[in-house]
């Protein structure tokens, strides 16, 4: 693909996210690499609709450095520390979809709770270390805890995916969801014993654990 | 200006009824230059059109759901839009909670370190209760989300209820971590004065044209 495409690329991937409701307002961010030295990356604080193509930056992947006079996301460090880590990896989603939000919040490790989680993911989906945003110790829990694995939650923060296309990428954000919301019917059934789970019975749940 | 903003509120009624935060009664305001444009609370918001848009001027409040936008307004000069919606889980939470601690960082940015549960809709409680906050809930009732845009409005409402979720969903699975009061300053701090700045301002330059 061309510089051109791989910007229009994440320019779509930025309206897609918030067409499929996998993150709210100017949130998250994606990039795609551009070959072994550089990626391209949404720019900081812009929302996915007014972004341009040309709003996208090119980083190198070592460096950090950016020829742009528009800021690239503050998360470009954990979008290279797994590029530099993973050479197959060909695009980076983080994304702040609810469910899976929910489980961040809770500091879970969640196993693969569908065959297609097991085949996307892997094993079980850890959570990184709680770091604020744009620090060394984020990046560093991050790539940690997606080691041996395509996606991993971000403590208090949103998650992580990452796959060799886009569409991949968006296929695991999409299955983390489902999955996410099902460990968490899963837990109001185990106290319950209920077969299907309404929002009501959710806070049922909720409402004796916060009396 | 007011067409463009007419046609702003449209698109976002449509938005909030498809988030399903909604329900009738819910009403948006826009801030102008000498009162505002909100919409009825008569009709559900996917059916407002733009008569259903009224301007009122900022003494002349023709009841209390408007007065109410109107005396957020004049108190609080970073607000330029509001949005008053029935997102179910900050509905459920508003049940029996005095407040919601931020367990997403997001939610401390846009929000603060807790949404605050308002005992009445009545204007000296809601104002008590968002200080400092761009949003509070309301005592069985819902939520009222404010913004320097409407986009940050409607923002603010879908992570408030992301918020909710959270709070609850994490509290279910047994391990609710909420985000040190500290950090939830600094990251509203930083969010208020340096992130997003650039791009809120020029969706109000758009509109005023």
């Amino acid at each position: 693909m061309t510089e051109l495409e791989l910007r229009q690329l994440v320019k779509d991937a930025g309206v897609a996210l918030l067409k499929e409701g996998l993150v709210q307002g100017t949130w998250g961010n994606i990039s795609v690499r551009m070959d072994d030295k550089k990626m391209i990356v949404t720019p900081s604080g812009m929302d996915y609709i007014r972004m341009r193509p040309e709003d996208t930056v090119v980083v190198d992947i070592e460096t950090l450095e950016y020829e742009s006079e528009v800021k690239p996301t503050s998360e470009k460090k954990i979008h290279a520390a797994i590029y530099r880590d993973r050479p197959e990896i060909g695009a980076v989603i983080h994304s702040h979809p609810l469910w899976s939000s929910t489980c961040a919040a809770a500091r879970v490790t969640m196993p693969a709770l569908t065959e297609k989680m097991r085949e996307l993911v892997g094993e079980d989906v850890r959570t990184s270390a709680y770091g604020l945003p744009s620090t060394k110790t984020l990046t560093e829990g991050a790539v940690e805890a997606i080691k041996g694995r395509n996606a991993c939650f971000l403590a208090n923060h949103g998650i992580i995916v990452c796959a060799p296309t886009m569409e991949e990428a968006f296929e695991i954000c999409r299955e983390m969801e489902a999955c996410s919301k099902l460990y968490i019917e899963n837990a109001v059934k185990a106290v319950l014993g209920k077969e299907e789970v309404t929002i009501d019975d959710i806070f049922e749940v909720f409402y004796r654990k916060v009396k | 200006m007011i067409d463009k903003l007419k046609l702003q509120i449209l698109e976002f009624c449509k938005a909030m009824e498809e988030d399903k935060l909604v329900e009738l009664g819910d009403t948006m305001s826009v801030r102008t230059d000498n009162g505002m444009l909100i919409t009825s609370p008569l009709k559900p918001m996917a059916q407002i059109t733009e008569e259903d848009i009224i301007y009122i001027a900022k003494k002349d409040a023709k009841d209390e759901l408007s007065a109410l936008h109107l005396a957020i307004y004049g108190a609080r000069e970073d607000i330029n839009a509001i949005i008053m919606n029935h997102a179910p889980f900050c509905v459920g939470i508003a049940k029996k909670c005095k407040k919601m601690p931020a367990c997403l960082d997001d939610m401390a940015q846009i929000i603060g370190p807790t949404a605050k549960v308002s005992p009445s809709y009545k204007a000296t409680d809601v104002l008590k209760t968002m200080h400092n906050r761009n949003a509070c809930l309301i005592r069985n009732g819902g939520v009222i989300a404010t913004g320097r845009t409407l986009d940050e409005a409607h923002t603010g409402s879908l992570v408030l209820e992301k918020g909710a979720l959270t709070y609850v969903g994490s509290t279910v699975l047994g391990n609710s971590v909420k985000i040190g009061l500290f950090d939830a300053i600094l990251m509203r701090t930083i969010y208020k004065l340096k992130y997003s700045k650039k791009d809120q301002a020029a969706k109000q330059a758009e509109i005023k044209g």
